[in-house]
């Protein structure tokens, strides 16, 4: 299993928004000091959401990255069109976090056709109602038309780098991670890379991720509030 | 040294005479106990079922070994997919340094066997191989097909490769030589 830090960028801060707020905004740090940590302590991949980019502002994150060039970076956030796509695609050592993209009521799978799947993760954000995980969209607002068996047979042809899925009705609760969604997953597909994201809250939630079957994780509040410390990431990584 | 992991289920030989070609020392072992003090560089090279390899490691020791060296080593074909997540192959856990699950290709037809690009390179070398690993986050190079398939991966001291560097001229010659004088 591989474990890769994430950072929410807003106007080129670390930052956390609760309940996808912008106005209700914590700063974890600067963006440039928390890349430099993170390279130190031996990290080859990041996972940055560019919060700018969702809320549909301009920014230059992407130039700010590529300074970096030893580390690869995981794009998400604001990537609603095939020119965004290209545009971070373009950079070697960039990959694409694809969500409302993909859940978005007229997507069709044959637009994917031409890139490359092994630098695409598909991103959904789903909440367990009456018995099934539906997918939500826009800020966590809104259902999409799909639950999530649904939009994993519709993009099942696609060799995606990993399904990230974040179980948002446990976000900011310390519950761990929903175990039972990526085995259920799994057992539904078992040629996916299941990417755990939300609620880890240490060494031992991770390693319970990994006897599920899972074989990436994405941590990032766990690792700013101090538990989980970047070594533990790093012995999962580098 | 250079010391190759000899296993039943292993073309050690070919890859002994690939090295012996190059002028490069080496021994072949099939204990951990006999990886001789002097080891600087472990080759793993495996050809056959992947649940059988997996066990012959476990019951030799070998799956701990593999987990805690920190020599340079080099997983090749068989000896690459076993050190992924997961293996569809004889449905079992593999060692866990590489994430990602190796299943049958979706290539046809199979085995998939030639000689192949990687994607954006121009160097050919040669594949034997049904199981592969589609995508992974320790992936460096993947196969110039439609569907992803990884063709190289590295991790830490782990690196390893789906083709058979031994088989492949000396494009192959290159990367065991980068990879032993690494």
């Amino acid at each position: 299993m591989f474990v890769i830090p994430a950072i929410d960028v807003l106007e080129g801060k670390v930052v956390r928004l609760r309940k996808g707020e912008r106005s209700e905004k914590i700063v974890h740090g600067e963006l440039r000091p928390t890349l430099e940590r993170f390279i130190s302590a031996g990290v080859r991949r990041v996972h940055v959401v560019d919060l700018d980019g969702a809320f549909g502002a301009q920014s230059d994150l992407l130039d700010q990255l590529s300074d970096y060039p030893d580390l690869r970076f995981q794009i998400g956030g604001g990537l609603r069109s095939l020119e965004k796509i290209r545009k971070v695609l373009a950079r070697p050592n960039f990959d694409v976090v694809l969500g409302s993209f993909l859940s978005r009521s007229d997507a069709e799978v044959s637009e994917l056709a031409a890139l490359p799947a092994e630098r695409m993760i598909a991103a959904f954000d789903v909440v367990s109602e009456s018995g099934q995980y539906v997918v939500k969209d826009q800020g966590w607002t809104r259902s999409t038309r799909y639950s999530l068996p649904q939009i994993l047979q519709k993009y099942s042809s696609v060799s995606f780098l990993g399904i990230l899925m974040t179980d948002i009705s446990r976000d900011g609760l310390p519950l761990g991670p929903n175990l039972e969604l990526y085995q259920e997953v799994l057992n539904q597909n078992p040629k996916v890379n299941p990417i755990a994201s939300g609620g880890i809250r240490d060494a031992g939630d991770l390693e319970a991720l990994r006897r599920v079957g899972v074989t990436s994780a994405v941590i990032g509040r766990g690792l700013y509030e101090g538990a989980v410390s970047l070594q533990e990431v790093i012995r999962w990584q580098q | 040294m250079k010391t190759i992991i000899k296993t039943p289920f292993s073309n050690a030989l070919s890859l002994a005479a690939s090295l012996d070609r190059l002028g490069i020392p080496n021994q072949s072992v099939t204990l951990p106990l006999d990886v001789s003090a002097d080891t600087t560089h472990l080759l793993f090279p495996g050809v056959g079922h992947a649940g059988k390899m997996l066990a012959f490691l476990r019951d030799n020791g070998w799956d701990q070994f593999i987990r805690e060296t920190t020599l340079p080593f080099m997983g090749i074909c068989l000896g690459f997919q076993v050190l992924f997540d997961f293996l569809e192959e004889g449905e079992c856990e593999g060692l866990g340094i590489f994430d990602g699950r190796v299943g049958k290709l979706a290539l046809k037809p199979l085995p998939h066997m030639g000689w192949a690009r990687e994607r954006g390179h121009p160097e050919y070398y040669y594949f034997v191989h049904s199981f592969g690993v589609a995508t992974s986050q320790a992936a460096t190079h993947y196969l110039e097909t439609d569907l992803p398939v990884v063709s190289r991966a590295r991790r830490k001291n782990f690196y390893g490769c789906q083709f058979h560097p031994e088989r492949s001229s000396e494009t192959g010659a290159r990367i065991l030589k980068e990879f032993l004088c690494s």
